[in-house]
């Protein structure tokens, strides 16, 4: 297992050595291309986005820091191990003509200026600090399984308790045990109430149902406590000691946990994108406020991948300038559903006591901000934030405990030689 | 500029002596060599100015020089990660020298800002000058060239 990994997907710079988690640490260059369309991001909105462009007609190029098409959901290191709707769309986007850079980090948005570009950089995991989370041995759910799909962690024989919220946990959970790992329990946030007022709803769309019971059963006998989410973390001789809101306690070896997923809007912040309540603004035909940039999937607010895939579809033809035919139609309904099922409750935003730390990357502890009054001025007070991650991991826990909207993103995105920019 | 950490790449700021020349520029943009490490390992790479009223962004082309002149001084620094860029506000004033003195019609008010890229260097000389003034000494310094009231 590698040190410290927390995301598993590049962005919190938590591993040893940092950024372990990538099959290849990306490298950051200059676009010189004489592409009409460049995409960011080639997970499902960014692949449907460069198909539908150039299927058009377009000269596309598509720019991912992983090694692989895919994104996060469609991380593969063996096509034949994906849904056959992914392989299918990876299948398409080969013969589409259009061009991936794989490897490639976007960590600057000047040279967007005049150029038509489409955003799909996707979401990550939220976090909520608990006493324990920076503890060895915790880690993202979707880090984990992130892991998990490019090889690089073991988890047969682990002891894994998963808690956190949203429909991934199961899947995950599925995931691990048929890795070998034994899942002591499965913690959800939101209430028994919410929970089947949401698994009625599953008729409106069966398929999803059955997937939600194919994975319950893979990992029968692990109890999934509804209502119930982890309160701290402590290390002990038999290995993490997990305490539970309900008082109970279970031991482990990994920790799971994260709280849904938070837009990645930093490329579209800097490049000058409005936003509201955390996600992109765009139009129908997925314009954002900056002429010639479009944006589409989960950085519009997370929506999952069947909306991405449209998202990416309409704002692939508006930057082909051609109208897709027949029309597309966004379903939001599942989203919203979903966002209700899975509601934070208030307790899980005050698990943190005045000495937990909620910038890992600078060690800030939580008490450090009882007197600040906004992101900005809690970076200038306590350097939260300034850390290589910049703030992706601290940056929703500010937003999430205190209500801070996070402070300007500021290039390079990600840490990048001094070289790059000679 | 901020570099990530890296400590003991450089244990004190280095300066170039063009530094004074470039904060007294008048044109569009000058670029200087100015590194300081900072308490936490990381260090500090500087300094451009631009002429360029309250627009704040960062100009690529002014970074770019500003970091191809820190490199050549020193040239490890190529491979040294960058963690973020940002612009501020210097303070000028039109021809460059500060205000030290009173201001005028305000007997009371005294003035001491406008130092550009250059307060630290000049705040003995600055605190001494304000100083005498206060106080009704003859001034050690000329007064006359930083006096509020020629503008």
């Amino acid at each position: 297992m590698i040190d410290g990994a927390l995301c598993g997907m590049g962005v919190c710079f938590q591993c040893e050595p940092r950024r372990a988690c990538m099959e290849r640490v990306p490298s950051s260059s200059n676009i010189d291309d004489e592409a009409d369309v460049i995409v960011v991001g080639a997970g499902p909105a960014g692949i449907a986005a460069a198909v539908h462009a150039a299927e058009a007609g377009r000269r596309v190029v598509v720019l991912d820091s992983a090694q692989r098409a895919g994104g996060q959901i469609w991380r593969h290191r063996d096509r034949r191990t994906l849904p056959r709707m992914a392989r299918r769309w990876l299948e398409r986007f080969d013969r589409s003509g259009a061009r991936l850079v794989p490897g490639a980090e976007v960590v600057d948005a000047a040279s967007f200026r005049g150029r038509t570009v489409v955003l799909a950089t996707g979401a990550r995991e939220r976090y909520l600090p608990f006493p324990g989370w920076t503890l060895p041995g915790v880690m993202g759910i979707g880090g984990a399984q992130a892991l998990l799909k490019n090889g690089l962690g073991s988890f047969r024989g682990r002891r894994v308790v998963l808690a956190g919220s949203g429909p991934l946990m199961l899947t995950v959970a599925a995931a691990l045990a048929r890795a070998g790992a034994r899942i002591v329990l499965v913690a959800e946030q939101a209430s028994a109430g919410r929970m089947a007022r949401f698994a009625c709803g599953l008729w409106r769309t069966p398929s999803r149902a059955l997937d939600a019971i194919a994975y319950r059963s893979t990992f029968v006998g692990a109890p999934y406590r509804l209502g119930t989410w982890v309160t701290r973390a402590e290390p002990s001789a038999a290995g993490l000691a997990v305490t539970l809101s309900d008082g109970r306690r279970a031991v482990c070896d990994i920790l799971c946990t994260g709280y849904g997923l938070v837009p990645s809007t930093e490329l579209a912040r800097l490049a000058g994108c409005d936003t509201r309540d955390g996600a992109v603004i765009v139009d129908e035909r997925q314009a954002t406020s900056v002429s010639g940039i479009f944006c589409a999937g989960e950085p519009t607010g997370i929506a999952g991948v069947e909306a991405a895939l449209v998202e990416g579809a309409i704002a692939g033809s508006a930057a082909a300038g051609v109208t897709p035919s027949p029309p597309l139609v966004i379903d939001r309904a599942f989203a919203g559903r979903m966002d209700e099922a899975f509601a934070l409750r208030p307790e899980v935003r005050a698990l943190a006591d005045a000495e937990t730390i909620v910038c890992r990357c600078e060690g800030v502890p939580y008490g450090a901000l009882d007197s600040a009054w906004s992101a900005r001025q809690a970076k200038l007070y306590t350097r939260i934030g300034m850390g290589p991650c910049q703030g992706r991991v601290c940056g929703p826990i500010m937003e999430c405990l205190r209500g801070w909207p996070p402070d300007t993103p500021r290039p390079p995105l990600f840490p990048t030689p001094v070289r790059a920019f000679l | 500029m901020v570099t990530d950490r890296v400590p003991g790449l450089c244990r004190h700021q280095i300066v170039e002596l063009g530094y004074v020349q470039s904060a007294h520029t008048l044109g569009d943009a000058s670029v200087a060599f100015n590194v300081q490490p900072r308490s936490t390992g990381q260090v500090l790479i500087g300094s451009s100015r631009e002429l360029v009223g309250w627009d704040a962004s960062i100009n690529r082309d002014v970074l770019g020089r500003m970091l191809r002149r820190a490199v050549s001084f020193v040239p490890a620094l190529a491979e040294v990660p960058a963690l973020r860029t940002w612009t501020g506000f210097r303070p000028a004033t039109p021809d460059h020298r500060p205000f030290i003195g009173v201001w005028p019609n305000m007997p009371r008010l005294w003035i001491a800002a406008g130092h550009e890229g250059l307060g630290i260097t000049m705040a003995l000389g600055t605190g001494r000058l304000l100083t005498d003034l206060i106080c009704g000494r003859a001034p050690g310094i000329d007064p006359t060239p930083y006096s509020p009231a020629r503008v």
